[in-house]
């Protein structure tokens, strides 16, 4: 049976609104990472600014916890299921 | 040539047994040992609060636990939060895969969309809600809450606001698992069916009622029962949200089990909860998979 274009239109909104709002805390979590710290904890929070990847780079080479990251892979490997 | 079969016979054996015995050693190490030590610890008295005491108890700390308040306080909150959940992620995904299961293109981006809350750690989760999410000065549902006229709102400081929070929090990251469990099952039921009872002229919700929910129930049972499973034994992102607080407010099980043991450090006491817990689970896990093979 075929539908109606209108039908259609509509239920690809209902979809991706849905989608948006399911994925928006990551998306947030995600914009937050571009941001410097006065923008973090900014009211009303801003949606427009000057994008920095300092955070990154604090997280990446500078951290407090330099073996963070190395520690994870070797764990994260030992959990992937066996090939199939 | 009768003893030379019988040799090689029990060579493989041995061989068999050489490669099977490692892996049963380490599983019997890493889950049935624990297992039986906890069962053991419930039986004792450990309170390191109070260590002159500590002895044999026989099932005095399960007794304890019919006249312990916050014991039956947790047990109903577990109930709450377990069945609340998994309501609300059975409905949510299956509304969500009928709608996606109806678009014929982009399918695949929705579902790379849908999974990512899955791929992030529950305590990451937990700590991402109660920072950027929930919180009172600069989360966003505080935002949205101010400017829609509701005000602004403590979301995890007051009690029955954190319950509400924190059954949010998991249902955000666990529907996804629903959704594409039965966005399979959907995509996989015959078209010949529904055909026919287009030409039968049964409605929407009748082919939904009659044919397609019967369809997928299979389905349905098992994601109900997994996620049973994991709801029962939450715990990284209630305690990395709310560490069971306020009070008692969000103390499940799982955490009244922790609380017990590791702050109060009564390990006799916890051990025996956590056994009380693992009993519940088990024995819904049970009542759910004989109804699934009674029908």
């Amino acid at each position: 049976m075929k539908r109606s274009p209108v039908a259609g239109a509509a239920l690809l909104c209902l979809t991706g609104a849905f989608l948006i709002l399911w994925t928006f805390p990551i998306l947030w979590g995600l914009l937050t990472s571009l941001k410097p710290e006065r923008e973090v904890l900014a009211y009303p929070p801003t949606l427009f600014f000057s994008p920095i990847l300092g955070n990154y780079r604090v997280a990446t080479c500078c951290s407090a916890r330099p073996l963070s990251f190395p520690i994870s892979f070797p764990v994260w490997s030992l959990q992937l299921p066996p090939p199939s | 040539l009768a003893n030379r079969t019988v040799a090689i016979a029990a060579g493989e054996r041995a061989f068999a047994l050489s490669l099977f015995l490692p892996a049963f050693l380490i599983l019997v190490l890493i889950t049935t040992f624990p297992l039986v030590y906890l069962v053991w610890t419930s039986l004792n008295r450990i309170d390191l609060a109070m260590p002159w005491n500590s002895g044999f108890a026989g099932a005095e700390n399960y007794a304890r636990m019919f006249d312990d308040p916050r014991f039956w306080h947790a047990l109903e909150l577990t109930l709450i939060y377990t069945s609340v959940t998994v309501i609300l992620q059975v409905l949510i995904g299956l509304g969500l895969a009928l709608l996606v299961s109806r678009i014929p293109v982009g399918q695949g981006l929705l579902r790379v969309a849908v999974i990512v809350p899955i791929v992030l750690a529950p305590v990451v989760v937990g700590l991402f809600w109660r920072t950027l999410v929930l919180a009172p000065d600069f989360g966003i549902v505080d935002f949205v809450s101010r400017a829609l006229g509701f005000g602004s709102h403590n979301w995890l400081g007051d009690p029955q606001l954190a319950l509400i929070s924190v059954i949010a929090i998991h249902t955000w990251q666990w529907t996804p698992f629903v959704f594409l469990v039965l966005l399979a099952s959907l995509a996989a039921l015959p078209i010949e069916i529904f055909e026919a009872a287009r030409i039968d002229r049964a409605r929407a919700w009748q082919r939904f009622w009659y044919i397609t929910l019967p369809l997928i129930r299979p389905a349905i049972v098992i994601v109900i029962i997994m996620r049973m499973m994991i709801a029962l034994s939450a715990f990284a992102a209630i305690f990395a949200a709310t560490g069971g607080g306020p009070g008692t407010a969000t103390e499940i099980l799982n955490l009244y089990v922790y609380r017990t043991s590791f702050d109060a450090l009564n390990f006799g006491y916890g051990a025996a909860l956590g056994v009380v817990l693992l009993v519940i689970t088990l024995g819904v896990s049970f009542f759910l998979f004989r109804m699934r093979r009674s029908r």
